[in-house]
C-alpha cells in the first residue's frame, strides 16, 4: 500500500502546484500581463522534472495550458480564447515543458545511474574482500599442511582449527548475500506458523554452539509466552546474526544475555552483549545495507547482517532497533505481534 | 583385498566432495563405490549391494527426489541425502518419498559418520528393542515408562507417543508429517494440527530436559522436524 500511494504522490504535489500558481494568477491577473504567469507554470514543469522526472513534468504542463486557458486568459472560466496570440503561448508553454521534463529526466537518469555504479561497486568491492579474507587463512593454513612436514603437532592443529573456522565464516558470508538476494528480488518467501519462541532461540544457540563454547550466555524468557505466527527458520537467522554480533563485538568472552517476555500485544526479544556499543550517531543507520560503524579495532564484516536481519523483521510486520546498554554494551531488540 | 566393512554407495556429481567422503569413509573402515549421475546411481544401488546410500539432491542429469522414489522402489538400503540449507523443502520431499535421512552442505566428516551410524543402526530388526537409553532419560517401551535420572515421568498419552516415535528412530530426523501421521493419524491438513505437535514437543521438553530452552534430548530440525539425540 505504501509503495502504490507513493506512486501517485508525486502527481498529486505536481497538481498542487498548477492549483496555487492559479490562485496566484487569479488575484493578480487584471494587474499584469496574463503572459508572465507562464514563468511560474514553468517553473513548476521544471521543479517536477527535476524531482519526479517526465510524467510529472508532461502532467505539470499540460494542466498549467488548461488551467492558464481557463482561468487566466480572457474569456475567463471557458476554454475559448478572444487573443490568437495566447494560442502561441500555450504552444509555446507546452513545448518548453517538454524539453524541459525530457532534458531533466535525461540529467535525474544520469545521476541514478551513477549511483547505481557506485553502490555496485562498493558492493563487488566490499564482497571481494570479505570472501577473500577467508579464504587467504584457508588456503594459506591448507597449503602449509601440505608443503611442510617438519610442523609440530600444536601447529598442525592450530592451522587446522584456523581453515576450520574460517570455512564456517565464509559459509556465513555466502548464506547472507543469498538472503540479501532474496530480499532484494522479493524472493524471500516467509512462512508463517505458530512456533515457540524458546525454540526458536534455543534451536539458533545449538546452531552456533562452537563460536559460544567459551561464553556465557544467560537466557531468560518469561513464563507462558504465546506461540506466534513466524517463519521459524528466518527467525533463527535473525537471531543467529544477533548472537553472532554480539560475540564478534563483545570479545574475550564477555558473557551474553537473550531475554524474551510479552509487553501487550507483542513479543519482545533482546540480544544484549557487554562489548563495544554503537556509538549514538551510528544506531539508526547500523541496520542501513553496508552501513559499518567506524572502528580502530579491525573487525570484519559485510554490514549485511542487520539490514537482512531488519528485511526479514519487516517481512513479519515486526520493529528492530539497537540501542546502547547502561553500563556499556549493545541491545539489539525485537519485537513481533502475538497476532498477525 | 578390501576389508569386509559396511559397503557405502556415494551418489555425488562433484568429484572433489566424493573424493572427500570416500577419504573419511575409507579411513573408518567402510567400503565404498561411487556413482556421479542418477542413472549410475540406480544400477548400482542393486548390484553393489550397499549398505547405505549417500545421494547428493542436486544431480546433473536427474532429480534426486525421483531418485530417491526408485531406489526406494527397488531395494530397502537406508539413504542419507545431501543438500543445501535453503532447500528445506525438497529435504522434506526427499524424506517422504523414502529418504531416512540428511545432511545439510557445508558438513563435517564427524556429522556424516554419526547420521551414518544412526540409519544403520535400524537395519538390525529393530521389533526386539524396548528399551532406549539416552544420558538420563530412559524410555521402556515395554513397561510405557520415561524416567529421568531414575525417577519417572509422567506423561501423557500424546506426549508417550511423541517420544516414542522419536525414541524408535534415536539420532535419525522424524519429519512433522511423519509424527503427525504416526500420533494423531493424520495425513491431510497437516497445518491445522501441527500446531499441537509444537505445543507437544513444548510440553515434553518441560518434563524430560534438563533445560528446557537449551534441549539436550528433544533436538529440533529447524523447518523439518525433531530429532531424538543418541549418544552413539
Amino acid at each position: 500500500m505504501n509503495t502504490k500511494s507513493f506512486r501517485f504522490y508525486p502527481y498529486l504535489v505536481s497538481t498542487t502546484l498548477v492549483v496555487l500558481i492559479t490562485i496566484f494568477g487569479e488575484f493578480v491577473k487584471r494587474n499584469i500581463e496574463p503572459t508572465n504567469i507562464v514563468m511560474f507554470y514553468l517553473l513548476a514543469v521544471v521543479i517536477s522534472a527535476i524531482w519526479w522526472g517526465t510524467g510529472p513534468a508532461i502532467t505539470t504542463s499540460v494542466l498549467s495550458v488548461l488551467a492558464f486557458d481557463f482561468f487566466l486568459v480572457p474569456p475567463y472560466l471557458t476554454f475559448t480564447v478572444a487573443d490568437v496570440q495566447y494560442v502561441f503561448t500555450f504552444a509555446a508553454l507546452l513545448i518548453v515543458g517538454l524539453i524541459i521534463s525530457t532534458l531533466a529526466s535525461k540529467a535525474r537518469e544520469h545521476v541514478i545511474r551513477r549511483e547505481t555504479e557506485k553502490l555496485q561497486t562498493a558492493l563487488l568491492n566490499s564482497i571481494s574482500h570479505d570472501l577473500r579474507t577467508p579464504l587467504v587463512s584457508i588456503k594459506g593454513a591448507l597449503s602449509g599442511l601440505l608443503q611442510e612436514s617438519s610442523l609440530d603437532e600444536a601447529t598442525r592443529k592450530e592451522m587446522l582449527e584456523t581453515a576450520h573456522e574460517d570455512s564456517d565464516r565464509l559459509n556465513r558470508i555466502v548464506g547472507n548475500l543469498l538472503d540479501m538476494a532474496r530480499l532484494e528480488s522479493d524472493a524471500l518467501r516467509v512462512s508463517s506458523s505458530p512456533c515457540e519462541v524458546r525454540d526458536v532461540i534455543g534451536s539458533s544457540l545449538a546452531e552456533l554452539k562452537d563460536r559460544l563454547a567459551d561464553r556465557k550466555v544467560t537466557v531468560t524468557i518469561q513464563e507462558g509466552l504465546p506461540h506466534i505466527p513466524m517463519d521459524f527458520r528466518l527467525m533463527m537467522k535473525v537471531l543467529i546474526n544477533l548472537i553472532d554480533n554480539a560475540v564478534k563485538y563483545a570479545p574475550f568472552g564477555l558473557p551474553i544475555d537473550v531475554d524474551a517476555k510479552q509487553i501487550d500485544g507483542r513479543i519482545e526479544i533482546k540480544v544484549m552483549d557487554r562489548g563495544l556499543g554503537i556509538p549514538a550517531g551510528d544506531l539508526e543507520h547500523v541496520f542501513d545495507k553496508f552501513y559499518r560503524v567506524k572502528r580502530p579495532q579491525n573487525i570484519e564484516g559485510s554490514g549485511l547482517g542487520l539490514s537482512i536481519c531488519k528485511g526479514i523483521i519487516e517481512a513479519h510486520k515486526g520493529k528492530i532497533w539497537a540501542e546502547n546498554r547502561s553500563g556499556g554494551g549493545t541491545i539489539v531488540t525485537i519485537s513481533l505481534p502475538v497476532k498477525l | 583385498m578390501s576389508a569386509q566393512g559396511p559397503r557405502i554407495l556415494i551418489v555425488d556429481d562433484e568429484k572433489t566432495i566424493r573424493r572427500f567422503l570416500k577419504a573419511t569413509l575409507k579411513s573408518h573402515g567402510y567400503d565404498v563405490f561411487e556413482a556421479s549421475n542418477g542413472r549410475e546411481a540406480l544400477d548400482q544401488s542393486v548390484s553393489a549391494h550397499p549398505d547405505a546410500i549417500i545421494l547428493d539432491l542436486g544431480l546433473p542429469d536427474a532429480d534426486g527426489i525421483e531418485i530417491t522414489r526408485k531406489i526406494r522402489q527397488r531395494v530397502k538400503t537406508p539413504i542419507v541425502i545431501l543438500s543445501v540449507r535453503e532447500d528445506e523443502s525438497d529435504k522434506i520431499a526427499a524424506l517422504d518419498a523414502g529418504a531416512d535421512d540428511y545432511l545439510t552442505k557445508p558438513f563435517s566428516a564427524g556429522e556424516m559418520l554419526a547420521r551414518l551410524r544412526a540409519v544403520m543402526r535400524r537395519l538390525v530388526p529393530k521389533n526386539e528393542k524396548t528399551l532406549y537409553e539416552i544420558g538420563k532419560l530412559s524410555i521402556d517401551i515395554a513397561k510405557h515408562q520415561v524416567e529421568v535420572s531414575g525417577k519417572a515421568v509422567h506423561l501423557t498419552p500424546t506426549e508417550y507417543d511423541v517420544l516414542k516415535v522419536l525414541a524408535m528412530n534415536a539420532g535419525k530426523v522424524v519429519t512433522h508429517r511423519q509424527i503427525l501421521q504416526e500420533v494423531w493419524n493424520k495425513t491431510e491438513d497437516l497445518e491445522g494440527v501441527s500446531h499441537l505437535l509444537r505445543v507437544t514437543i513444548s510440553n515434553l521438553r518441560d518434563k524430560i530436559e534438563p533445560n528446557p530452552t537449551r534441549p539436550a534430548y528433544v533436538l529440533t530440525e529447524p523447518g523439518i522436524g525433531y530429532r531424538l539425540h543418541s549418544d552413539e
